[in-house]
């Protein structure tokens, strides 16, 4: 599954573990085309205060996902609706439809209308979601593994 | 000679850090606080909630006046690293050295936790307690009682742990002057490739708290939500539902894993076939994070 990504503008960067010297991890806010915000762990630390307000192409990890199987066609990223709260990246929820799946890695790739995101599924065991079922997931996190600039806004 | 920050310490000195909001007691204070320690005692520590009295009051009876006049001379100038050297020298031996170490972990003792930690984390308790623990020349085990006392609790908790670490490399840490750390506060120790690391309760943004409130929540909750090293590893099993297990875990990541080359104190180690944990080490050996992954996502062959 090559080139599994979704577009965004990075509109924060929060750290999340660091000390006096550095920070380990860091939590980052992306706004995608639908002008839904939420934020993500980039714990391989890609991200930089160069990269705020420009449009990139990330791809994402819906780490430890609870999915349920949808009866009808939805395209949806709900954020976690709780403000006040740390970001943990967690919380938020991905409907779509399921365009592969990768079955060594138990992976599948999910196209959520503003882009694809991979979802790595938790306590499921029966595969019964083949690819075109549309579902439902929320993940213990959302995890970063890859950015590529591709314009400066403004 | 400039205090460039106004918190009464020189700037540039040894262990002179340039914000004043890491200090709570001027130079002045301070040296007036170890004097007033010496002079009253235990009988008002409760309303003196600072290490300098502590050591004035863990002091009295054993040292010289003109002893501890001198080193308050020394804080009262602001220069810290000698205050320090002359302190240390007043660490008494033989039966005061038992005497000075029972009455300064009594009165350590005597503090909430939260004040006690603060006190243990001050350079001055930590190498006056180290020093005088070491002035003892006692074995192991007495040792490890004596870090209890004067630690509350820190021997049994980091030394009977299993972890590979000795009394003695505790003090080493706990001893060390370019470490910043909370004894009372230390859970667990190890070494690798002759560096100690340590895991502290911490805070929001480092250590046990942060991994709790960032990557479990509650361990019995096995969701997208909660315990995310037990859905990880053992989603329909027992293991890894207390902190015991997922300390466990990290301490082998630790011991065993695998460290990135291209970013030192980055460890991983697989878990299962598909989920890896990666623990986060700071570069002076306290762990600052800890999570799982998956094993395909790892930077690193492992």
């Amino acid at each position: 599954m090559e080139d599994v990504s979704v577009q965004a503008e990075v509109i924060r960067i929060e750290p999340s573990t660091y000390d006096e010297s550095r920070t380990y991890d860091q939590y980052v806010f992306l706004k995608f085309s639908n002008d839904v915000v939420i934020d993500v762990f980039d714990f391989l630390m890609l991200t930089d205060q160069t990269m705020l307000g420009k449009t990139v192409s990330v791809t994402l990890q819906l780490f430890l996902s609870h999915i349920e199987l949808l009866s009808g066609e939805m395209y949806e990223v709900s954020p976690n609706p709780d403000i006040y709260r740390h970001p943990t990246s967690g919380d938020h929820c991905f409907s779509g439809r399921i365009t592969a799946i990768d079955t060594p890695h138990k992976s599948i790739a999910l196209d959520v209308g503003v882009g694809e995101v991979l979802v790595d599924p938790l306590l499921v065991t029966k595969w019964d979601y083949p690819p075109g079922s549309f579902i439902r997931a929320c993940p213990a996190r959302v995890d970063l593994f890859e950015i590529k600039i591709l314009e400066e806004i403004g | 000679m400039i205090d460039t920050d106004d918190d009464g310490w020189i700037v540039g000195k040894d262990g002179e850090p340039t914000d004043a909001g890491t200090h709570d007691y001027s130079a002045g204070r301070a040296a007036a606080e170890l004097v007033l320690g010496f002079t009253l005692g235990a009988y008002a520590e409760e309303n003196h909630d600072n290490v300098y009295y502590l050591i004035g009051s863990s002091l009295s009876g054993i040292a010289l006046f003109g002893d501890i006049r001198d080193a308050g001379v020394y804080i009262s100038q602001g220069d810290k690293q000698m205050a320090l050297v002359c302190l240390i020298g007043l660490v008494p031996t033989g039966g005061d050295g038992a005497k000075f170490m029972t009455k300064f972990g009594k009165g350590l003792a005597g503090h909430s936790a939260e004040s006690a930690a603060k006190i243990s984390s001050d350079l001055e308790y930590r190498c006056l307690a180290v020093g005088a623990i070491r002035e003892s020349g006692t074995s192991e085990v007495e040792k490890v009682a004596l870090l209890d006392e004067l630690f509350l609790g820190l021997g049994t908790r980091v030394v009977r742990a299993g972890d590979g670490v000795t009394a003695d490399d505790v003090l080493d840490l706990v001893g060390d002057e370019t470490k910043k750390l909370t004894p009372t506060k230390t859970m667990r120790v190890t070494k690798r490739d002759a560096i100690t690391i340590w895991l502290e309760e911490g805070t929001d943004v480092g250590g046990w708290r942060h991994i709790f409130n960032r990557h479990i929540k509650d361990y019995s909750d096995v969701s997208d939500k909660g315990n995310q090293f037990a859905a990880a590893f053992d989603p329909t099993g027992t293991n890894y539902r207390d902190a015991e297990s997922i300390q466990n875990l990290i301490f082998d990541c630790i011991k065993q894993g695998t460290e990135d080359s291209n970013a030192p104190g980055h460890y991983y180690l697989r878990v299962t076939s598909e989920k890896a944990v990666r623990v986060v080490v700071g570069g002076n050996g306290f762990i600052e994070t800890a999570h799982p992954m998956d094993v395909n996502k790892v930077p690193i062959p492992i």
